[in-house]
C-alpha cells in the first residue's frame, strides 16, 4: 500500500489523554520478522512496570483494534508490574492514514504515560517508534524515520512519582547531521552519557572529553561541540529546564549501533533517560531523516509544546499560540516530514566505488628489480637538474639506470587506489638523488570512474536485446557494448591502471542481487611514454680521466726514458702524453647523450572523461484499443471466470464441458483460443 | 417445441453475451428430420424483430442464420448453435492458460509481442557520469619513473 499524506488531519486527535490506551497485539517474545515487515508502522513498549493506563478504559471514542493498520506489543511482560501491556487498548480510527502521523500518536503515548506511570526497581521505559513504509512503497521515496522517546527510571531507593522525571530526547537526522537533543525538567540533573547499555550513570565531575571518548568509541565520531559549563545543571530541587544539544557530523542511522543509547545522569537518583537508536539494518532505505522534532507533553496538568527553529528543538512553551515549526505540517525542516516526500534526485552518477570493487582488485604484485617512483612535475624538474649535475663519480650513467617515464593526464592522488610507500629518496642506480618521492609498492592502480542506475526507458520487452542496445563510453578506452542486463540497474565502472605501462582496463560492472557482475571490458592507454634524455656527464668525466691518466703515463715514460738514457721509450712516453691529451680533448668535447624512451602519442588523451551511456531503443506504437482488439500479452492461468474482455487462452482443454457434443467443444475450443470476449457476469 | 426469441448485440466470440428478448414461449413445427446443431423450423411468429433464440428443448442457444416469413403469420428460420453461451457456465469453470488479456493491468510486459507495432525509427538517449578523478591540469601532470 502507498503511503497515505492527508494534509489535512495534522494528527490524532485523543480527546483525554487519560482515556487513551494501547492494546498490544502480542508480546515481543512471539514477534516476527514478517510482523514487523507487515506493519505499516509500529510502536513498541520495552520493559514498562506497572501503569495505571493499562487499566485505562476504551471510551476513547476511537474504533477497535485495527490490525491492519498498526499494532504495538509489550516487550518483556514478565517485567510488567500490576498491569500487563497486553491488556490495554490499542486503537486507530480505521480510515487513519498511516504512518507519518505516529509523531502524534506518540505525544499521546507520552502524555498519557505521564499521568499514569511508575516505574520500579531500575525499570527503563522506553517508547520506541518507527514508521514504516508501506509493500509497495519505495523506500527512496519515504524521507521519515522514526526517533525515540524514552522516559527515566530510578532505583528502588529514590522513588519517583513526579512525572517532572520523564525526559524527552530528540535525535535527528539531517543531512547526514545528527542531532541529538535532550531536554529535561527534572532536577538533578547531572550529566549526559552515552553508553551501549543504560546501567551507567555519568556524573557532572566528569569532563566533556570523557564524555566524548565515550561517544566517539560508540558512534566513531567525533562531537563537534564540547559540553558547557551552562549546559550542566546540578542543583537539586529545581525544575528549570537544561538543554543539552550536540552534533555529530557525518552520520546516518546505518553509521550508528543499533543499541546505542544517549542517557542522561542524575548524581542524585541515577536516573538516565535514555534515546536508542532505531536498528534498521535489515533495511534498504540509504538515508533516514526523523520524524520528531519534540513532543507535546504534558507536566502537571499543563501541556507543552516543543518550540522548533531550524528543525531544532529550542524549548518548551506551554503556550500554544506561540509560533513554532512543530506546528507547520508541510514544514519540511520542522518535521522532516514533508507532506510530498522529496522527489529522489535524478541519477547524475558519481564516483563512489560503492560496489566495493576493491575487494576485486586484491591480487599485488611485485615489479621485481624494478621500482617506480611516483613524481609531481616540479619533483621531475628536480631529476632532470640532477642528472645534468656534472659531479657524477667518474663512469656513473644514470641513465643506464632508468627504465622508463611515463607521463600521465592525472594527479595519482591517494584518490586512486595506489599502493606506495611513505615519501624516501628517489636512488638510480646507488646514487641517492636527494629528491624525495613515493615509491610505488604495486604497480596496479584503480579507480571507480561512476556508477550509474540504468534506466528502463521503455518499462516493457522492448528494454531488451533486440529492441535495445545498449553502449558506454570509457574514458581513454571508447566504446563497448553492454549486454542487456543492465537494464533497470546499476552499473559501475572501474578502471585498473598498469602504473609501468599506463596502460588501462575499463570494466564494467552490473549489481545483480547484491553481487557484482563484470559485464564488459575495453583496453586503452592513459599516459604516454616520454623521452628521457641528456648527457651522462660521469662517463664523460672518466674517459677525460682515463685520457689524462694515459698522458700522465706518457710523461712519466719520457721522463724515465730520459734519465736512463731509453730514448725509444721517451719516445713512446712522448707519444702518450699527445695520444692521452688529444683524447681527453675529444671526450672532453664529444656528446655522451642519453636517450632513453620516446615520445608518446598524445592523441589518446584527448577524450572525453566522463562515462557516457547510449541508450539505443525501439519505441512501441500502441493504440489505445489495443488491449481490446489484440489483448496485451500475459501469461496467467486460473478459471476463465477470473479473466473479463478480450481473451486469448492456449492449450483449452474442454474436456471438462460436459454435455456438449464433440463439435460443439471444438468450437468453443476454437473461439477460446483464437479470441474470445468474456462479459462479466451479472 | 418452445422457443425464447432474442436480439442479441453481442459477437459470436462473446461469452456472457448480452441479449434483449423479444418473445417467449413461441411455438414452433419441425419440418422433417431436426439438426440440433442447425435447426430448421417454423415458428409461430410473423415477425424478423430477432436475431437470437433458444430451444428450452435442446437447451442450447442459436445464431439465426435465416428467416423466410411464410404464409399464416409464420416464420420459417434455421439456426446454428452457440456452444459458447448455451455452456457457458461449464466454459467458465474451465482451467486455462490466458495468453492476452484486455485488462492493462495483467500485461506481463516482460513477454515480447509480435503484435505490437513498433517504430522503426530508434530513439538514442545519452547520459554522461562519472568523472575521472584529478584530472591534471596544464603543468601539473603526474610522473611515474621506473628505475633500477
Amino acid at each position: 500500500m502507498a503511503l497515505v499524506v492527508d494534509k489535512t488531519v495534522k494528527y490524532l486527535n485523543v480527546p483525554d489523554a487519560n482515556n487513551f490506551t494501547f492494546q498490544c497485539s502480542k508480546p515481543m517474545s512471539q514477534l516476527t520478522a514478517d510482523d514487523v515487515k507487515s506493519a505499516d508502522f509500529w510502536v513498541g513498549f520495552t520493559s514498562f512496570a506497572h501503569n495505571q493506563m493499562c487499566e485505562g478504559n476504551v471510551e476513547s471514542g476511537l474504533p477497535q483494534n485495527d490490525p491492519d493498520h498498526c499494532w504495538c506489543w509489550a516487550t518483556d511482560s514478565s517485567a510488567l508490574y500490576e498491569g500487563d501491556w497486553s491488556t490495554a487498548h490499542w486503537s486507530f480510527p480505521a480510515n487513519y492514514p498511516t504512518g507519518i502521523y505516529m509523531r502524534n500518536i506518540l505525544v499521546e503515548c507520552a502524555a498519557a504515560h505521564n499521568q499514569n506511570v511508575s516505574l520500579q526497581n531500575n525499570a527503563s521505559a522506553r517508547i520506541i517508534m518507527n514508521i514504516e513504509a508501506g509493500e509497495d512503497t519505495k523506500l527512496q521515496d519515504l524521507y521519515i524515520s522514526g526517533s525515540s522517546y524514552v522516559t527515566c527510571p530510578y532505583s528502588n531507593e529514590n522513588r519517583v512519582t513526579d512525572y517532572r522525571y520523564i525526559k524527552p530526547a530528540v535525535l535527528l537526522i539531517v543531512n547526514d547531521v545528527l542531532y541529538v537533543w535532550i531536554q529535561s525538567f527534572a532536577p538533578y540533573m547531572t550529566g549526559f552519557f552515552c553508553n551501549s547499555t543504560t546501567s551507567q550513570g555519568y556524573r557532572s565531575t566528569q569532563s566533556f572529553d570523557d564524555f566524548s571518548k565515550l561517544a566517539n568509541h560508540y558512534l566513531g565520531l567525533g562531537w563537534t561541540r564540547a559540553l558547557q559549563t551552562g549546559d550542566m545543571y546540578t542543583d537539586s530541587g529545581s525544575t528549570t529546564s537544561v538543554n543539552f544539544n550536540y552534533t555529530v557530523p557525518d552520520v546516518d542511522f546505518n553509521g550508528v549501533t543499533a543499541d546505542l543509547n544517549v542517557s542522561l545522569g542524575s548524581a542524585n537518583y541515577n536516573k538516565r533517560a535514555s534515546v536508542s537508536i532505531i536498528d534498521n539494518e535489515d533495511k534498504e532505505i540509504e538515508k533516514w531523516y526523523t520524524a520528531f522534532t519534540g513532543f507535546k507533553f504534558k507536566v502537571d496538568d499543563v501541556w507543552y509544546k516543543p518550540i522548533v527553529e531550524g528543525g531544532i528543538v529550542t524549548g518548551y512553551t506551554d503556550d500554544m499560540t506561540v509560533t513554532s515549526e512543530w506546528d507547520e505540517w508541510d514544514n519540511i525542516t520542522g518535521h522532516n516530514v514533508p507532506v510530498t516526500p522529496p522527489v529522489p534526485p535524478a541519477p547524475t552518477g558519481d564516483n563512489i566505488d560503492d560496489m566495493n570493487m576493491n575487494a576485486l582488485w586484491a591480487m599485488s604484485s611485485d615489479a621485481g628489480f624494478a621500482r617506480y617512483f611516483l613524481l609531481s612535475h616540479d619533483q621531475l624538474a628536480s631529476l632532470m637538474t640532477w642528472l645534468s649535475d656534472t659531479t657524477f663519480p667518474d663512469g656513473y650513467d644514470p641513465y643506464a639506470y632508468i627504465l622508463s617515464l611515463l607521463q600521465f593526464p592525472l594527479k595519482l592522488s591517494p584518490n586512486w587506489c595506489m599502493p606506495r610507500t611513505p615519501a624516501g629518496h628517489i636512488v638510480i642506480g646507488g646514487e641517492d638523488t636527494g629528491i624525495t618521492a613515493s615509491l610505488i609498492s604495486n604497480e596496479k592502480a584503480w579507480v571507480g570512474a561512476g556508477t550509474y542506475d540504468v534506466p528502463q526507458l521503455n518499462g516493457n520487452f522492448l528494454d531488451y536485446d533486440p529492441y535495445t542496445q545498449y553502449e558506454l563510453y570509457i574514458p581513454c578506452c571508447g566504446w563497448v557494448s553492454l549486454p542487456d542486463i543492465v537494464c533497470g540497474r546499476k552499473i559501475a565502472v572501474k578502471i585498473n591502471y598498469d602504473l609501468t605501462t599506463a596502460a588501462i582496463i575499463g570494466n564494467v560492472y552490473v549489481e545483480i542481487d547484491g553481487k557484482q557482475m563484470i559485464v564488459a571490458s575495453k583496453s586503452g592507454m592513459m599516459g604516454r611514454e616520454t623521452i628521457v634524455t641528456g648527457e651522462a656527464q660521469g662517463v664523460r668525466s672518466a674517459q677525460i680521466t682515463s685520457a689524462l691518466l694515459s698522458a700522465g703515463t706518457g710523461a712519466l715514460n719520457v721522463a724515465t726514458g730520459a734519465i736512463s738514457g731509453n730514448a725509444v721509450a721517451a719516445v713512446s712516453g712522448g707519444y702518450n702524453i699527445v695520444a692521452g691529451l688529444a683524447q681527453a680533448n675529444i671526450a672532453a668535447n664529444s656528446a655522451y647523450t642519453r636517450t632513453i624512451g620516446s615520445t608518446g602519442g598524445r592523441a589518446l588523451l584527448c577524450q572525453f572523461d566522463q562515462c557516457y551511456l547510449k541508450i539505443c531503443t525501439t519505441r512501441a506504437d500502441i493504440p489505445n484499443n489495443y488491449g481490446h482488439t489484440c489483448g496485451y500479452v500475459c501469461n496467467l492461468n486460473g478459471k476463465v471466470s477470473a479473466f473479463t474482455g478480450y481473451t486469448v487462452f492456449d492449450n483449452v482443454d474442454v474436456s471438462g464441458i460436459g454435455k456438449a457434443t464433440d463439435r460443439e467443444k471444438k468450437v468453443i475450443k476454437q473461439i477460446l483460443e483464437s479470441g474470445v470476449i468474456i462479459n462479466p457476469t451479472e | 417445441m418452445t422457443f425464447t426469441l432474442y436480439n442479441c448485440t453481442s459477437a459470436s466470440n462473446v461469452l456472457n453475451k448480452k441479449m434483449t428478448k423479444v418473445q417467449d414461449n413461441i411455438n414452433a413445427t419441425a419440418k422433417g428430420i431436426i439438426d440440433v446443431d442447425r435447426p430448421a423450423l417454423l415458428l409461430d411468429y410473423s415477425s424478423v424483430d430477432f436475431n437470437y433464440m433458444f430451444i428450452q428443448e435442446f437447451s442450447r442457444y442459436y445464431f439465426v442464420t435465416s428467416r423466410a416469413l411464410m404464409p399464416g403469420e409464420h416464420i420459417m428460420i434455421s439456426g446454428e448453435s452457440d456452444p459458447l453461451e448455451s455452456f457457458k457456465a461449464g466454459v467458465r469453470d474451465l482451467d486455462v492458460l490466458a495468453v492476452r488479456n484486455e485488462d492493462i493491468n495483467k500485461w506481463s510486459k516482460f513477454i515480447s509481442d509480435p503484435l505490437i507495432v513498433t517504430v522503426c525509427k530508434r530513439e538514442t538517449h545519452g547520459y554522461k557520469f562519472g568523472q575521472m578523478q584529478d584530472v591534471a591540469a596544464a603543468g601539473d601532470s603526474s610522473y611515474i619513473i621506473g628505475v633500477i
